[in-house]
């Protein structure tokens, strides 16, 4: 296989571990979140700046994540006294902020970015072949379905389902409805956070505009055409999505329609999305 | 074992209840009537914490309750169904009377994450017990049934199968017999006192349905324009005067 297919492969892996992450709070618990790539983006930038000073790329993988977790958390502490639509606005405004300053400060190099940003490497040997970093990026996918899978068929899966379906009945059956939605943002960031590390080992180079409000609307549009809630549909929809631009690209100037179209399409003769069961107006357009 | 004192809850200004006072006798059931507007299903909103009161104190078994979560209270022992429906749409049968067992499980994020043998055994035992649920109320051959497939009246067993799961003291219903037909309520009647023999229980029921009232219950608090009327047995009910007045003469008893 071409050193390309490769590339291919490990851009769904690390945008499969994106929507999957952050279909644990959309589709697991179902809130609103518009501004994913934020997370993504601050994985990516503080493995970067950790390993640049000298870190190990195990030890700045998992402080990505835990970095990241921890701005999820700061997220979700005033983001989830409001509500869907308000939610909404409030995630937007955060991805927005978080773009903005990795833009303005010295220290993420401004809108230039990180360049030399070292490799990911296992054991002290540095991982530069395409094939290895694509068994690493699936190991992680494939430890994340696993541990996703064990939480959703647990209480805290049943707990997140019965808040997405109405977080007033969900309390009265004893459930603490905000320990259950931190928690879908904390995992879910760690993951995403994850996902930014892995992703700015493998292109040694990063920039704020990767992590912006087009990577936060690529990551949902995963989640929703694969199918809200489910976990081989938000692997499908990363798998498609990666996919279909590289096949797109001789139409480079009609992708952005065709994308459209897809998604226009899916909606109104599919809104559950191709695996899920849950349909787009149940998340977005509560009342 | 559940007193309240004085509650006083108002919505911009309109009185839904004012100083309202009442007690729930261990293993009774107890009716709580009145006409619409009297303030019946803010009192139990109040008292199992969707509202804070603005005045007043609720006392469970000695425990100061007045501003505890909802969630925090079905710990203690309490539960409730709706008068509007409000069964997870998206779950089965036995998925829905699961979660309603959400506070007797320990298992925490790690033991969820890394499928421990105690989250297994507690799990299966979960789902046991959840299938005995649904077989007391009639409804063991629908278990993995959509909750949304099944009928009015199946749907409001679910929402008593999941209220028991929690393994509730106290169990608050709100209007069961809406909706259901007078052979479904003489039904539901005889559920309601089978359930309070075999399990203990003490049952408070919100119910527009006299007939079921006045044979289900020990004792009636009687409820008009946000005040408690009166109380007592339901042969004291029936000829009180002051009862039929507040329904200005409907002839309903």
């Amino acid at each position: 296989m071409s050193a390309y297919v490769f590339h291919v492969l490990i851009m769904v892996s690390i945008f499969a571990i994106l929507s999957l992450s952050l279909n644990i709070i959309v589709g697991f618990a179902g809130l609103v979140s518009l501004g994913h790539a934020a997370f993504f983006g601050i994985g990516a930038y503080a493995s970067g700046l950790m390993m640049i000073r000298g870190m190990g790329f195990v030890p700045a993988l998992f402080l990505a994540g835990l970095c990241t977790a921890a701005l999820g958390v700061a997220l979700a502490l005033p983001a989830l006294r409001v509500k869907d639509d308000y939610l909404a606005i409030v995630t937007l405004g955060f991805g927005i902020i978080v773009v903005m300053v990795l833009m303005n400060l010295e220290v993420t190099g401004g809108p230039d970015g990180l360049v030399g940003i070292p490799p990911a490497a296992l054991l002290g040997t540095p991982l530069y072949s395409k094939p290895g970093f694509l068994a690493l990026t699936l190991g992680f996918l494939l430890v994340m379905i696993l541990s996703v899978y064990a939480l959703k068929q647990s209480r805290i899966g049943r707990a997140w389902a019965a808040i997405r379906d109405n977080d007033v009945t969900a309390m009265f059956m004893g459930i603490n409805i905000y320990y259950y939605k931190m928690l879908a943002f904390i995992v879910s960031s760690f993951w995403a956070g994850l996902a930014g590390s892995l992703y700015a080992h493998y292109t040694a180079y990063i920039n704020p505009q990767t992590f912006g409000m087009h990577t936060s609307i690529q990551i949902l549009s995963m989640v929703v055409l694969g199918g809200i809630g489910s976990i081989t549909g938000s692997l499908l929809g990363a798998a498609l999505l990666v996919v279909l631009p590289e096949i797109l690209r001789p139409l480079a100037d009609y992708q952005d329609i065709f994308y459209g179209a897809l998604l226009v399409t899916m909606m109104v003769f599919r809104p559950q999305g191709i695996m899920g069961r849950v349909k787009i107006t149940e998340i977005f357009g509560k009342k | 074992m559940l007193t309240a004192e004085g509650i006083t809850k108002s919505f911009m200004g309109i009185h839904a209840l004012s100083g309202v006072s009442m007690q729930v006798h261990a293993g009774e059931i107890l009716g709580v009537i009145g006409p619409n507007g009297a303030g019946k299903t803010t009192l139990f909103n109040v008292l199992t914490g969707l509202y804070a009161p603005d005045a007043g104190n609720i006392f469970f078994e000695g425990r100061d309750i007045t501003n505890l979560r909802p969630y925090r209270r079905v710990g203690l022992g309490l539960a409730r169904t709706f008068q509007n429906l409000e069964i997870f749409r998206d779950m089965s049968v036995l998925e829905n009377v699961m979660v309603g067992g959400h506070v007797r499980l320990s298992c925490g994020f790690w033991q969820s994450l890394l499928v421990t043998p105690g989250k297994r055994a507690e799990e299966r035992l979960l789902r046991s017990q959840a299938l005995e649920l649904l077989a007391l109320l009639g409804l063991a051959d629908r278990a993995s049934a959509p909750a949304v497939s099944l009928s009015y009246g199946d749907q409001r067993r679910i929402e008593i199968a999941r209220a028991l799961a929690s393994h509730p003291a106290m169990l608050f219903l709100d209007e069961p017999a809406a909706g259901m037909n007078p052979r479904e309520t003489e039904l539901l009647a005889g559920l309601i006192a089978q359930l309070r023999k075999d399990l203990q229980l003490t049952v408070v029921i919100i119910e527009h349905d006299m007939n079921l009232i006045m044979n289900v219950c020990d004792r009636i608090v009687v409820m008009s324009e946000g005040r408690v009327l009166t109380a007592g047995a339901p042969h004291e009910i029936r000829l009180d005067a002051r009862v039929l007045e507040a329904y200005l003469g409907e002839e309903i008893l």
